[in-house]
């Protein structure tokens, strides 16, 4: 029996909770508002639905972090990837060496990310970190405290930085998600982050229809032929840049055909014949994850990468710059830069060299 | 922005002044392209009292006006105006005449300047109607490969001056004809002397400072890449909606004013007077609305346009390479960033397969590819 916390009771928060929990394992869960949790408490746990069904009963449920962190050996993070920095510098008065951390999805360069805020702080306590390339579990909030997980996803690839220090902090997830995969380093995670690519070009090309709140199926409707061809351009840029690291990229093609059942040659066509897309809705706003998460944390850290290696990425900088015309920001400021995550000093190999030992 | 509003007339009338005197030295004039503007120009200039040809490339235009020796008219022009020559023969067209007016868009001026370079008379005007960015130049860029040797004066104005609908073979519904067109010779200095031409003929027009100013004034290219661009999904599933009203959202205007921006910056570094996308809806249009997502909202020819159904538009084909290409361009010249309207232009080139940096009008292509700042100023301001 591992012992557990999860940070977040969103969808994925009460979906991972709830399953671990059920698999015997001692949980407990933060959320900062604090109506989630009373929620949970309410109940007596978190009722999970769907693939894995249960009254999952947790050790505690807190919006207090001094409550949820001591005696756990995994924390798993499941905020939006743009508030990692904000949780870890919560968490770290309560981290212990030993511990590990792990990102639910880290999306690109999470593990840095928090690794660089740890160390701003001057927290250098033994910690394993981690990052899931994308959520384990499909799921959705269906009542307070209750929770359905239409589906567990197969071959996901999981890594730890620094890789070095192994899988062994991390192994309870893959006893619970045995298909998992052991990437070999927290670079093929990052550079495999396939949400900023999609989610992206497909909102910025249907901002009419979301800013006037029309009724439409994300993908199904959304990702047509001609944006289709944005995302893959997009996609070509990402897999560039992680060749030059080291890393052997899945392409989005490729990732429909292995994550799931779908139809047809060009990705347009998997991604509108993939039923698990079929109630997926669009946002009734533009002020979505899918922009003001996906930007920072991956298209900007892929341009800053592009910069620093001398790889071009027009298109990703062509879709930061307009983004930032619309909604008159500078996501760069706040994303996953180079110059955030401490690499700047370092080529391509030192990069990799840090994935692997955690020293610059 | 102008080309689109077939249905309607609410910041038009009729010319200011009769048409009772007339440019002089214009006896004969060619019309190309019988499009809707190309026949509402046709029968405007015929029914002054000039010999009038009208030329296009497709013969299913040409063949009615033929057969009918005549343009039919309605709404602010009505009757039959009669036509010397209706024909797909360029050459035929403009033989003779002093003044050939293109009504086609502007991604086809070179083509057509090829087509008549050849065959135009000494002194002829040229008026390109309407101008793009830098159609006077590509114009005459293109007609001097192709053989030019006539002394012409191309003229470029800003906007179509006719709000016209084909309604029939050889039938064209005109809805106004607009009160101010902005035009400009190229050179700056022969403004004036073209202007003795064309001002008697159409007196909507009204002299800008040069080409230059003209051609920063593109609104088409800051309007309608934008909104397409934000609606490409819609579209590219052929799924109805207004462009303006629907498609202009809030946060979509802010991507038209970020582009407006960029352009703002290009006259004023070229020293060109400028005015903004939401000042030209004052201008243009009364609405005085303190943002420019309302007065698009209030702007009543756009309650009925809608937006396209294939992205296989002029909305981008054309304003694209003929709109933010050469901006971009003038930008590079300049050394001004731009950074919103490089990215529409390198996003679009994905999406359509092309390479419009490369293919478009930059000041390369159109021969001034040598010039700096105080050049551009000299030869176009």
């Amino acid at each position: 029996m591992a012992r557990i916390a999860i940070i977040g009771a969103g969808n994925l928060g009460q979906a991972m909770a709830g399953h671990l929990a059920l698999e015997g394992h001692d949980v407990s869960i933060f959320n900062r508002t604090a109506a989630r949790i009373d929620e949970i408490k309410k109940r007596g746990g978190i009722q999970v639905e769907g693939v894995v069904q249960g009254l999952a009963k947790l050790e505690m449920a807190s919006p207090n972090i001094a409550d949820v962190l001591p005696g756990r050996t995994l924390v798993v993070v499941t905020v939006p990837a743009s508030s990692h920095r904000a949780v870890i510098q919560e968490c770290a008065p309560y981290l212990e060496d030993g511990m590990a951390v792990v990102l639910h999805p880290g999306h690109t360069f999470g593990a840095f990310d928090v690794f660089t805020a740890l160390e701003e702080m001057g927290v250098h306590k033994d910690l394993t970190f981690g990052e899931i390339q994308t959520s384990l579990l499909t799921s959705r909030l269906t009542g307070p405290g209750k929770v359905t997980v239409s589906a567990i996803k197969n071959a996901l690839p999981i890594s730890v930085f620094p890789s070095d220090h192994g899988f062994d902090r991390i192994e309870v997830l893959f006893d619970t998600y045995p298909s998992s995969i052991r990437a070999p380093n927290v670079l093929k995670t990052s550079l495999d982050n396939l949400n900023a690519p999609v989610h992206v070009p497909v909102t910025l090309l249907n901002l009419g229809p979301i800013d006037r709140a029309d009724e439409f199926l994300y993908y199904w409707d959304g990702f047509t032929p001609a944006v289709s061809k944005l995302v893959e351009a997009v996609d070509a840029e990402r897999c560039t840049l992680a060749r030059k690291l080291g890393v052997t990229p899945i392409t989005i093609s490729e990732f429909f055909d292995t994550a799931y059942p779908t139809e047809g040659e060009e990705v347009w066509q998997k991604v509108r014949s993939n039923e698990a897309y079929r109630e997926i809705t669009a946002p009734k706003s533009v002020n979505t994850r899918l922009i003001f998460e996906d930007l920072p944390t991956g298209l900007v850290a892929f341009s800053s990468l592009g910069r620093h290696l001398g790889v071009a990425t027009p298109l990703c900088d062509s879709l930061i710059q307009v983004a930032n015309t619309i909604f008159n920001t500078d996501f760069a400021v706040e994303g996953r830069t180079v110059e955030r995550m401490g690499l700047s000093g370092l080529d391509a190999a030192g990069i990799q060299e840090f994935a692997k030992t955690g020293k610059r | 922005m102008d080309r689109r509003p077939e249905r309607s007339s609410c910041c038009c009338a009729g010319p200011k002044r009769p048409a009772a005197v007339r440019g002089a030295q214009v006896r004969r004039a060619a019309v190309i392209g019988a499009g809707a503007v190309g026949c509402a120009t046709a029968g405007y200039l015929a029914r002054q009292g000039l010999e009038v040809t009208v030329q296009d490339v497709q013969e299913s235009l040409v063949a009615p006006l033929r057969e009918a020796g005549a343009v039919r008219l309605a709404g602010v022009l009505e009757g039959a105006a009669p036509l010397v020559l209706a024909t797909t023969d360029a050459a035929e067209a403009v033989a003779g005449a002093q003044l050939v007016v293109t009504a086609v868009p502007a991604s086809a001026h070179e083509a057509v300047a090829r087509s008549v370079a050849p065959h135009l008379s000494d002194g002829a005007v040229v008026l390109l109607q309407p101008g793009a960015t830098l159609s006077a130049v590509a114009f005459m860029h293109a007609a001097g490969q192709a053989g030019l040797t006539a002394e012409v004066t191309p003229v470029e104005t800003l906007n179509a001056i006719f709000t016209a609908r084909l309604s029939a073979p050889g039938a064209v519904d005109v809805f106004a004809v607009k009160r101010t067109v902005s035009y400009a010779a190229l050179p700056s200095d022969r403004t004036a002397a073209a202007g003795r031409v064309l001002e008697p003929l159409f007196p909507s027009l009204t002299p800008a400072g040069s080409v230059l100013e003209v051609s920063l004034h593109n609104m088409n290219a800051i309007m309608h890449p934008p909104v397409t661009l934000c609606n490409l999904g819609p579209i590219d599933r052929g799924q109805p909606f207004l462009f303006y009203k629907d498609g202009g959202t809030p946060h979509v205007m802010e991507l038209v004013e970020g582009a407006d921006a960029d352009r703002l910056a290009l006259c004023k570094e070229l020293g060109v007077e400028a005015h903004s996308v939401k000042q030209w809806y004052e201008t243009v249009y009364g609405l005085d609305q303190p943002t420019l997502y309302d007065r698009i909202q209030a702007c009543t020819p756009y309650d009925t346009i809608a937006g396209p159904v294939s992205i296989d538009t002029r909305l981008m084909l054309e304003d694209i390479p003929t709109g933010l290409v050469p901006y971009c361009s003038l930008g590079d010249a300049v050394g001004l960033p731009l950074p919103t309207l490089r990215s529409l232009v390198t996003l679009a080139s994905v999406l359509y397969a092309r390479d419009f940096g490369a293919e478009g009008r930059t000041l390369a292509n159109l021969g001034l590819g040598n010039l700096d700042r105080a050049g551009l100023i000299k030869r176009l301001g």
